[in-house]
This record gives C-alpha cells, structure tokens and sequence, in this order.
C-alpha cells in the first residue's frame, strides 16, 4: 500500500478512527490492533511477506530475552549471532544473492573460464533493508546491555512491524521507537495537527516535486546519448530533487502518520542541500541509516579511537557498506565510493566538524553559498552512479554533461522542461525560509497568518498534491526498492 | 479529540465549499472559452477526428473552417464535443471526420472511459465539454458510466492549469491553441528513419493482433452520424494517406471488418473519402501515418477540390 494511494488514505482514516474510537482504553489492545493494521498495511503487497517479517520478529525477540538471561558471554554471543545470522541471511539471500552469483560468474569469464552461476527469480520483499537493520539494533543493544529486552511478544511484532515506518523508515532504534510502545497512547491534538500538516508537506514533496522531476530524469536517463549538455545537467539536477523529495517526503509522511497515532520517530532529513561541506551533508541526508552505520559499523570497528589509517579505513567501510545497501549493483558501490572520497579530504585536514552550526539569516553568506553549491555539484555528479545502469554509463553521461553542446534543452518524449524550475523553486524556497523548522507549514504558525487564509494555503496545497496525483497517477518511492 | 474533530470538521467544510465553488466557476469559464475560441456563427465547416485529421487538413485551405481534431480523440469523445457546439447557435454547414481503422481499436474504448488509462493533460480535460447530465451510449457498462462523470467532476475540480486558462479567457486572449482539449491543426516535419521504423514495427505488432472492430467507437460514429444529419449537415469521412509498407501490418481480418463498415456506412448515404492508397512522396508524410506540412498543403487542397469544388 503506498502512501501516496487511495486505498492508503482509506486505510490511514478508518484505522485512526478506530484506534481512538474503540481501541483507545487499553495498552495491550493498542498494540494488538497496531499489530493487525500493520500487518494488513504491509500484506497489501504480497501475504507471503508476512511470514518473512513474523519469523525476523520471532528470531530478534527470542534471541533478545535469550541474551539477557544467558549468563556466560559466549552463551550471549551465540544468541546474537543468530540473531545477525537470519536478518543478515534474509538480506543476503533476497537482495544479493544474484548480484553475487552474476559477478561471481563474470569474473571467471573475464579471464577465460566459463562459469554458469545459478541465479534466482527472487522477489525483493518491500522494505526488507529496513526492519531487518530496525530489529538488528535491538538485538545488539540488547547484547550491550542499553536496553531492557521485550517481554511481551505482542509489543515487539507491533515495534517491528510498525506501519508508518515499516517499509523506507526511519529506521528507528529501538532504544527511541519501543519504549514508546510500553506506554498507553493518550490523544495529542498538537501532536495529531503537527502529523497532518508532516503528511500534507511530505505528500507535496513526493507527488509535486519527485514526480515531476521523474518524468523530466526518466526522459534525459533513457536518451542520455542524443541530448545536449544542458539537458543532462538538468536531468542530474532533477534527480537530486527526485530522490530528495521522494525519499524525505516518504519520511515525512511516516512521521506526521505516526505522530496521528502518538509515536514520535526520529528526523530523517534536515535540509541535506542546504550542507555547506559533505560531512554536514551526511548529517543531514538518511540520518537514520547514517547514524545506524556510525553505531554499529563504525564505533565497533574500532571508529576514531585506533590511528589514522585504522580511521580512513573505518570511514571507507562505511561508505561502501552504506552503498551496498542501496542496492545489489556495482553503480551503488561506486557513489558510496565518491562520498568516501569526498569525505575522507575534510576527515584528514581536521575540516570535518566545521559546519556544525545552523545557518541563520534571511539569505546565506557568499561564502556558505559558494561552499553549498560546491557540495550540491559533488552530490548530483554522485547521485548520477545511483540512478545509471551500469557504471559505464554513469561516467558516459558524466562525460556528455561536459562535451556536448551546450545549446537548447529540447523536449525529450513527453517530458516538459518548462516548469522545473518552478516546483525546484518553491520546494528550496520554502525550505530555505524554514530551514530550522521542521516543515514550512510552521511558518505559518510562526508569522500568526489569520486562519482565513491559513485554510487556503493549505487548501491550494491539497489541490496541487491532489491534480498532479491526478497528472502522474500513484509512483513507487524509489527507496522501496533498496 | 473532540476539538481535532472539530477543527477536521471546519476545515473539510471550508475545503468543500472553496473547491465546489471554484469548480463551477472553472467548469463555467472552460465553456465560454471555447464558445469564444470557436466562433460558430461564421463558422461553415468543422475538421474533427483524431491525429490524422489533425494534421492532415489545414482550415485556412478552407471557408470559413476550424480544425479541431484531436490526437488520440475516439469517437466517443468527438460525439460529446460535437453534441456540445451544435447546441449553441451556429451556422455549421459541413464536418469533416477522420476516418480510418485506427478509430476502431478498442483501446479506444478504455481512453474514453478508464480512469486509470487517462492522463489529465493528454485526454481528461477534454472532458470540458461534456454535460453532467449525457448519458453515455447503451454500449458502456454501469459502473463505467460512474467513471465518466468522475471525470467531469475532475475537469471542473480547479487545478492549477484550468484556472491559468480561465485567468487567459477573462483577459480576452482565449484562442484555440490554448484549448488543448478541444485539439487544433498542427504542422510537423518528416521523423528520422530509425523513428519511422520503430513506429512500422510497433504498429506491426499492435494492428497484426485486432481482428474485431470496436463495439463502442462504431455504435458512436453512427451516433456522430445521426446527429448530424437530424440537423441538415453533411458528414464527410476521410481516410487520410497511409504508408503501404505500414498498411500492410494490418491483418486482413480488420481490414475486412473496416471495409465492411464502409460499405455500409455508404449504404446509409454517407460521403467517403478513401485516400489511404494515395500515393505520396516520403516528404509528404510526418510518419508512416500522419503527414507532414507539405503533405498537409497537398491533401487540404485535394479534399478541398473534392467536397467543395475549389
């Protein structure tokens, strides 16, 4: 079920409306019915999904209460070895298990040995990166003692399975996400109003923003061969917006739909092309994956603590592995690849904690300007790996970005290039003016605009989302597929 | 919980009574816009059909003419609009209608009707045009005639396009160009050849597989057919130029079927011009369909010599 769907916005209204209505006396029937609506909401995709996700939740919480009562550490690290085994085996199985066979098979042949490798009609379960890096939290957090294990079985499906955040996160920790879930939900209005208008700016990201740039990266990606320069310098420039809106405007319908049923999860984005340097990019891009890996890649690979070199090899581990986990293709390495050398510079002159400071002011300094336009070129050259097939054409385009002609965009299939700079516009805009608020809509409250008009700002809100959900009909966020 | 009730309760009700109200006025407008892009009093001949008609004849080769065929229009479609301006006071004398197995493939069917094979820029805001009260041929199903007065709704529902059109029609500067629901004549250059290819190619594998004409496009041409003539005014159906290499990816069993609708669509006393055999110059086409401009200049003067004797 997609968040930017009718049926979605059926389901989101009559579980609300039950949850507070019938299920709102009890804990334990809260959880049971979060349970259930989330197991419907991601059975929706595929039932045979649910077996996966129930036996991932059985293994964490079994594992989590053995660990906590094994009294030898070996005992501990047996328990959580199974744990990283069955999450780690689903991943490895359902999303690389081609990648590798198909590489295996290619290195041989590369040096003249034929080598058939078995590859498997495999269907990727939707958002399968997600809670099995969400229940791997727990089981080491649970094995480093930070956190209490879950007792009851029923609150900890509802923690895994947890609808809003289930398939493209947050990913949350379960040190934030599941003591949440050991409290009754009492109805907020400030937190259920603050959810609505997350949703209403996160579905004008996805649907305004991410499907009109689609429809313009679509057109240039496909025919990247026989436009000019501008336009593929556009179609990058429209991917960086793509992936942004699509992938935060998902985050922030996931934490506006939470908020409507009393959970508070983590921020995602804060504004990532606004970063004045690539470290505070990365603190402000996927904050969730990011920190996961800083948390249980980079800290237990020994972080900062052991010399340079052990460092710069931390640092490029992390990179790599946070590529990979894009995706099962060579194009994912390599932009995690380019960030790591993007970031190791900054890492080596000390210059990586500079930007640490929010930037104020009605316009940015010359300086923070240049330094952030400096790091959005870097980032869409990068995001070019990420949407391209191969490698190969990813340094093709980037080699036609800069020795083709640079005359007219053109009009590549259907794709208009007119008003991309209009929605771009408004969505940097708009971002700029609340670049300390959480969305834009805050404005609103912030400059006490009169309610009259706050309606209709709101309303022509919901009308663009609702005539370009219209012109597009629903798209697939594109980090359902990682 | 009952304040945020309350606050949804005000806030839909707000919503509602903004959107009804500048849907009216949106759906309003669009009409007048085409009643005043169009101007039916002096107006003595309509060129209406789909992409071949619409580049195919040019209304300045004719008296007093509009084109406004429509990429893509069926017949279904091109009944409403036509219903529409005949209700208005006019001066209509002759239309001119595509005419060609390309009208009768029932995918034809699913553009007028299905909501989710539509596209609000491409097909739903021709929509404009349609009454909320027409009752759709006795061919469409129940529950599709649910999906068509959707889409009159959702034409009228103000987006941002139609009110940027209305904004145009009320400072006095409408034209049919800025109707793209209505359709216009349009000149094109010859595609490349690895283009033209791709479309013969296509077309082999689309054409190669219909053998039935569409149920819903032929109950509507005789609807189109019947209208007119209650109203005095001559039908004329014409085929436009075709490539042969691409008429031959057509199987026998539609051409059959198109040639038997031919005959009996003469045998109810209407004009038809079969030019799909013409033989024309490449230059003279745009595709292995459509003509070209120059191909456009040709055929105008042909069509017009032939109906109208000038």
């Amino acid at each position: 079920m997609l968040f930017n769907s009718i049926d979605f916005f059926i389901f989101l209204i009559i579980s609300f409306a039950l949850y507070w209505g019938i299920f709102v006396k009890k804990i334990a029937s809260q959880n049971i019915y979060l349970l259930v609506i989330s197991y419907v909401f991601y059975g929706w995709w595929d039932w045979r999904f649910l077996f996966l996700i129930a036996f991932s939740s059985f293994i964490d919480y079994t594992s989590g209460l053995k660990i906590s009562r094994s009294t030898s550490q070996k005992e501990k690290k047996r328990w959580l070895g199974l744990s990283l085994l069955v999450n780690l085996g689903f991943l490895g199985f359902f999303k690389y298990f081609n990648f590798f066979a198909d590489s295996f098979s290619e290195a041989f042949n590369s040096i003249g040995y034929q080598f058939d490798t078995l590859t498997l009609d495999i269907i990727l379960p939707v958002g399968i990166s997600f809670y099995t890096f969400q229940t791997m939290s727990y089981s080491i957090d649970v094995y480093r003692g930070k956190l209490e294990p879950c007792k009851d079985p029923v609150m900890f499906f509802a923690f895994v399975s947890f609808f809003p955040q289930l398939v493209a996160g947050p990913i949350e920790r379960a040190t934030n996400l599941l003591p949440q879930f050991y409290e009754k939900r009492r109805f907020d209005y400030n937190k259920a109003i603050s959810g609505l208008k997350l949703i209403l700016w996160g579905l004008f990201k996805k649907v305004v923003i991410a499907d009109y740039c689609s429809i313009v990266v679509n057109s240039v990606f496909e025919n990247y061969q026989d436009v000019s320069s501008s336009a593929l310098i556009l179609g990058a420039v429209c991917f960086a917006f793509q992936i942004y809106g699509d992938f935060s405007g998902y985050s922030d319908i996931a934490i506006g739909t939470a908020r409507l049923f009393g959970f508070d999860l983590m921020t995602n984005f804060k504004m990532p092309y606004f970063a004045r340097d690539i470290a505070e990019f990365w603190r402000k891009w996927h904050i969730s994956l990011s920190t996961w890996f800083r948390d249980y890649l980079y800290i237990p690979l020994g972080g900062s603590k052991f010399g340079k070199w052990i460092t710069l090899r931390n640092i490029a581990a992390i990179f790599l592995v946070s590529g990979f986990w894009h995706g099962a293709n060579w194009t994912f390495i390599v932009w995690g690849a380019i960030h790591a050398v993007l970031y190791i510079p900054l890492f080596l002159f000390n210059l990586n904690r500079n930007n640490l400071d929010d930037q104020t002011g009605l316009l940015p300094s010359f300086k923070n300007m240049f330094s952030m336009a400096y790091t959005f070129v870097s980032v869409t050259i990068a995001w070019v790996f990420f949407r391209a097939e191969t490698v190969g054409s990813a340094f093709e385009y980037i080699g036609y970005m800069f020795t083709k002609s640079f005359g007219e965009i053109g009009v590549v299939g259907e794709a208009t290039y007119n008003m991309w700079f209009i929605w771009i516009g408004l969505l940097i805009g708009l971002e700029w003016l609340s670049k300390n608020d959480q969305n834009p809509f805050l404005l609103i409250k912030k400059y006490k605009v009169a309610l009259p008009i706050r309606y209709v700002i709101y309303i022509l809100f919901i009308i663009l989302v609702f005539t370009k959900y219209m012109e597009n009909q629903q798209t697939e966020f594109i980090y359902f597929q990682f | 919980m009952k304040l945020f009730l309350k606050k949804i309760a005000v806030f839909a009700l707000y919503t509602g009574v903004f959107i009804i109200v500048i849907s009216l006025a949106n759906g309003y407008i669009l009409k007048k816009a085409v009643k005043k892009a169009i101007n039916l009093s002096t107006t003595e001949t309509l060129i209406l059909g789909d992409s071949h008609l619409e580049v195919a004849l040019d209304p300045n080769k004719f008296n007093n003419a509009y084109n406004i065929a429509n990429s893509s229009e069926p017949y279904s479609l091109t009944y409403y609009k036509l219903k529409y301006l005949l209700e208005n006071k006019n001066n209509i004398k002759d239309v001119l209608l595509g005419f060609s197995y390309h009208n009768f493939q029932v995918g034809q069917d699913s553009i007028t009707l299905d909501a989710s094979n539509t596209n609000y820029t491409t097909f739903v805001t021709r929509y404009a045009l349609f009454e909320i009260d027409d009752t759709p041929s006795q061919d469409f199903e129940t529950s599709e005639f649910y999906t068509y007065n959707f889409l009159v709704w959702k034409l009228g529902f103000p987006s941002f396009k139609t009110m940027k059109l209305n904004l145009k029609y009320l400072r006095g500067k409408i034209s049919i160009h800025d109707l793209p629901f209505v359709g216009s004549y349009k000149r094109y250059g010859r595609i490349t050849a690895k283009e033209n290819d791709i479309i013969i190619k296509n077309a082999c594998m689309k054409y190669g597989r219909q053998e039935k004409n569409s149920k819903v496009q032929t109950a509507y041409l005789f609807k189109i057919k019947d209208m007119l003539s209650k109203r005095n005014i001559k039908l004329h159906l014409i085929a436009s130029p075709l490539e042969t290499n691409y008429k031959n990816c057509v199987n026998t069993k539609m051409l059959n079927e198109f040639e038997g609708l031919k005959k009996e669509l003469v045998q109810h006393q209407v004009l038809v011009y079969d030019y799909t055999e013409l033989a024309l110059d490449k230059n003279y086409y745009k595709d292995p369909h459509h003509l070209s401009g120059i191909g456009s200049d040709y055929f105008s003067d042909l069509i017009s010599k032939e109906i109208f004797g000038k």
